[in-house]
């Protein structure tokens, strides 16, 4: 079901149906408007914006974790009811209109049963279930998870045996202050898709902020790792301790008073407030300027803290003191998967009659194509999307860095050795493989505007091969204490790049392959300055790693598994042949030359 | 070592009588605690979870446990060798390839053992999350078999509406209409005629009358039926095997398409 449009009060109506007769005028009270008071909404706008929206939200709102829905949730940005998979038994060939009403579609089963890993049977011996859980990296050392978990077992009617080793993924999370903050945290600058899985877990693992509380950063790193913008895991955590400290593990119910926690700013707190506690708060985001802005016709830069401001007393005239929660809600979620930055859904828009920008760009349409006044500016804008404007991109920094995978055979399998990276700064307190920055970016290179508009991707090797050698052996010979005697072979594997909001790491991958030392502890003791550990390939998902680092250790493990194949094959070969290959291969070399290399 | 010993063979006949038109391939999962399954139709709308509890056997010997592959199909073929009174044995090594099901006569005067190849099966092995169900019906299986036989003829999807007063199921097709109405009824002489209605809110689905009917096959299993429904959700279906087991059969709901 579409959603229907709001009943129009009559003068609004007729001004959007008879736009033909009113153009010059609407149009002409855009270009000369001059005060901030143009953008204001009229009581009778606030009115149909507040009906249109909530009546568009209960119907088409996207089922979420967070909104205290069961599973499924919804995992596309359509709002739609979810799409039927699969095959339809009805036979739809039929041709009558009423036939076609009688056939609902047939979804299948799995639609709403999440698959298990497939080797998982039931009955199975417990550890061998307990191990394999541990493999597929859903933390089941969450011991509060399997309690809530048995406790909710107890209460079902019919107590399934089905489900006695499923973990507690795929249930109702009961809505909470606490919940709703730890969304909003996750739900910044990232999408709702990405969100969920992590939302689900990090309900599992820690249900309570006293439970967050009392986990180690690490834990807490270790469940946000992929989710990016790490500061934010650090901020809620902070902020779990706070609450527990001065409000005894309750949220606090106003906004003002949740400003004062660490990692809440205006938005999280008008979020927290108006969804959880009910306060008529507004709340402003990437999504709801954007839709203001099409509504109002606010022709600024996004980034403009004038638009902003505007913004924020927009929406707080419009916010629907009844239903403060989902009237935000609505707002972001129009701006998510209706009006949206490219492509809206004009048509679909619940609002389109109180919105300025639809009505300029069909009075435009009629109007002379491409006018432009001397400011500059289309005298019309074309396109809802003219607002609002587009911002000044920003410069991303090029960082090039050269990242070393070093593996050693552990006793179950390889073996890559991680250090911690620092608790402040990009991607705190994350594990990574060792890195070495080789170019901080902060000087821009002049070919580099070039290389990037032809898609190229910056080589780092304006960086001199002799200086990233000297600059990783100091790191790993002498700051991590890495014994260089029991280095076997190195080679550069290739280069990955990541691309974060502000900066953009071109990695230089390279493989050193160590003999293991018996006599060597997972840590390097003291002499290293940084924290450090090795960890098992196969175990890479239970230690929680960024996504740049897995992009590294994928190339990593595709020249183990070539580098495996040709040792097996160089065997068969004679010396000669593996003296060749060695002489093709310039990046390969041996114990021997690196020796050669750093003295 | 893997050893089960069923009074009636009639009881796993009907077991598989349940369960072979459904679901063609499927593991068995043979542990301490018991036999269990869990099966997919082909098209993946249904699913089928059986459950035979370790109480239920006269003897019971599982020192490993072992997933058997099995073709339903052929396991029905074997089972009609069996006399409804056969004692029922079902033997399988650690690591065989083969299932062996062995018949004694109640007298001990005959005795049949046969070997059925096991397979491989890929199956999927979906999770069942925890649902409180909103309506739960409890009902005669076999007047649940009799609503089913009667609205196919007319149509192929059911609309089941669950209120306070009872469980309507209607059909319509292009001959016409049918409308199957049971009402609540406590006041029976047989405790498993009665038909409860146990409800939070009411609760109207609609599903595939195909489905629905292949599960009624589970009619013989035992007097009463369990239908448990919650708003988007799958139905569940369940009939107890006596006290130690039960077929449960889940199956997807139509959803209504959404206009353009």
């Amino acid at each position: 079901m579409m959603p229907r449009s709001p009943p129009k009060p009559l003068g609004a109506a007729s001004y959007f149906d008879d736009i033909e007769e009113l153009p010059a005028a609407f149009v002409r009270d855009y270009r000369q408007h001059q005060a901030v008071t143009y953008h204001a909404f009229t009581a009778e706008e606030v009115t149909m914006v507040r009906q249109g929206l909530l009546s568009w939200y209960d119907e088409t709102r996207r089922r979420l974790p967070w909104r205290g829905d069961p599973p499924p949730w919804t995992r596309t940005s359509t709002p739609a009811a979810s799409a039927a998979p699969g095959a339809a038994t009805g036979r739809k060939g039929k041709t009558s209109k009423s036939a076609k009403e009688e056939n609902p579609a047939q979804p299948r089963l799995t639609a709403f049963f999440g698959s298990k890993p497939k080797q998982q049977q039931q009955g199975q011996h417990p550890t061998e279930v307990a191990r394999k859980r541990r493999s597929t990296g859903i933390a089941s050392e969450s011991e509060l998870g399997l309690k809530q978990q048995r406790q909710q077992e107890g209460n079902d009617v019919l107590s399934l045996a089905v489900e006695e080793e499923q973990p507690s993924l795929l249930k109702r999370i009961p809505m909470s202050a606490y919940g709703t903050w730890v969304s909003e945290v996750m739900l910044q600058q990232t999408r709702v898709e990405t969100v969920i899985d992590y939302y689900v877990k990090w309900m599992t693992l820690f249900p309570t902020p006293n439970d967050l509380a009392a986990a180690s950063l690490e834990q807490v790193n270790k469940a946000w790792a992929g989710l990016g913008y790490y500061r934010r895991a650090k901020m809620l955590h902070e902020g779990a301790k706070k609450v527990v400290s001065d409000h005894s593990g309750c949220l606090p119910g106003t906004a003002k008073e949740l400003k004062d926690l660490p990692g809440i700013g205006p938005y999280t707190a008008g979020a927290v407030a108006s969804i959880a506690f009910g306060e008529c708060e507004p709340l402003v985001d990437g999504n709801v300027i954007r839709v203001l802005a099409r509504l109002r016709a606010i022709a600024s830069d996004p980034k403009n803290a004038g638009l902003n401001k505007l913004c924020w007393d927009l929406a707080g005239s419009i916010v629907d003191p009844g239903r403060p929660g989902d009237f935000n809600q609505a707002l972001m979620e129009l701006g998510a998967t209706v009006c949206t930055v490219k492509n809206p859904s004009c048509s679909a828009c619940p609002v389109r009659t109180s919105c300025f920008a639809k009505k300029l760009t069909s009075a435009g349409s009629k109007g002379p194509k491409h006018a432009v006044g001397e400011d500059g500016m289309a005298v019309v804008p074309t396109a809802v999307t003219d607002f609002p404007r587009k911002a000044a991109k920003t410069l991303v920094k090029d960082q090039a860095l050269s990242v070393s995978v070093v593996e050693r055979d552990g006793p179950a399998g390889p073996q890559v050795l991680l250090v911690k990276r620092p608790e402040t700064g990009l991607l705190a307190g994350q594990w990574e493989c060792p890195c070495v920055m080789l170019r901080d970016g902060s000087e821009p290179r002049s070919s580099d505007a070039g290389n990037r508009a032809r898609g190229t991707v910056v080589p780092s090797s304006d960086v001199p091969e002799k200086e990233r050698l000297r600059l990783v052996d100091a790191f790993l010979f002498c700051d991590l204490g890495l014994s260089e005697t029991l280095v076997r072979s190195r080679a550069s594997v290739g280069t990955a790049t990541h691309v974060f909001s502000h900066l953009r790491h071109t990695m230089q991958v390279e493989r050193i392959e160590i003999a293991s030392d018996p006599g060597m502890d997972d840590k390097f003791g003291t002499t290293s300055s940084r924290e450090n550990r090795w960890v098992d390939v196969s175990d890479m998902g239970g230690v929680g790693i960024t996504t740049g680092m897995k992009k590294v250790l994928a190339l990593a493990s595709k020249a183990r598994a070539s580098s495996s194949r040709s040792t097996s094959g160089a065997k068969k070969g004679t010396k000669r042949d593996a003296k060749r290959k060695l002489d093709e291969e310039p990046n390969q070399r041996t114990t021997k030359q690196t020796k050669g290399a750093t003295k | 070592m893997y050893e089960a010993r069923l009074l009636q063979a009639s009881l796993l006949k009907k077991i598989i009588e349940a369960v072979r038109e459904l679901v063609t391939d499927a593991n068995l999962d043979c542990s301490e605690s018991g036999i269990s399954m869990q099966a997919m139709d082909s098209s993946h709308v249904s699913l089928c979870a059986l459950m035979i509890r370790s109480d239920g056997f006269q003897h019971y010997r599982c020192d490993r446990s072992l997933s058997l592959g099995l073709s339903t199909g052929s396991i029905s073929k074997i089972l009609k060798c069996a006399g409804n009174d056969d004692t029922v044995t079902l033997k399988a090594e650690d690591t065989a390839d083969a299932l062996t099901i062995m018949f004694e006569s109640p007298k001990q005067d005959r005795i049949s053992d046969f070997e059925l190849k096991l397979m491989d099966i890929d199956s999927e092995h979906l999770g069942i999350p925890k649902t409180e169900y909103n309506c739960i019906i409890q009902m005669p299986s076999a007047e649940f078999a009799r609503i089913m036989r009667d609205l196919q003829v007319i149509g192929d999807t059911c609309t089941i509406a669950c209120d306070k007063d009872g469980v309507n199921f209607s059909v319509s097709g292009d001959m016409g209409k049918g409308n199957i109405m049971v009402r609540n009824n406590t006041s029976v002489d047989k405790e498993e005629d009665k038909v409860t209605v146990t409800m939070e809110e009411p609760v109207t689905l609609k599903f595939a009358l195909r489905y629905l009917s292949l599960f009624a096959k589970a009619t013989p299993l035992g007097p009463t039926v369990t239908i448990s429904m919650t708003p988007d959700n799958p139905v569940v279906v369940e009939y107890p095997i006596d006290t130690f087991g039960y077929v449960r059969y889940y199956l997807a709901p139509k959803i209504d398409e959404a206009d353009e």
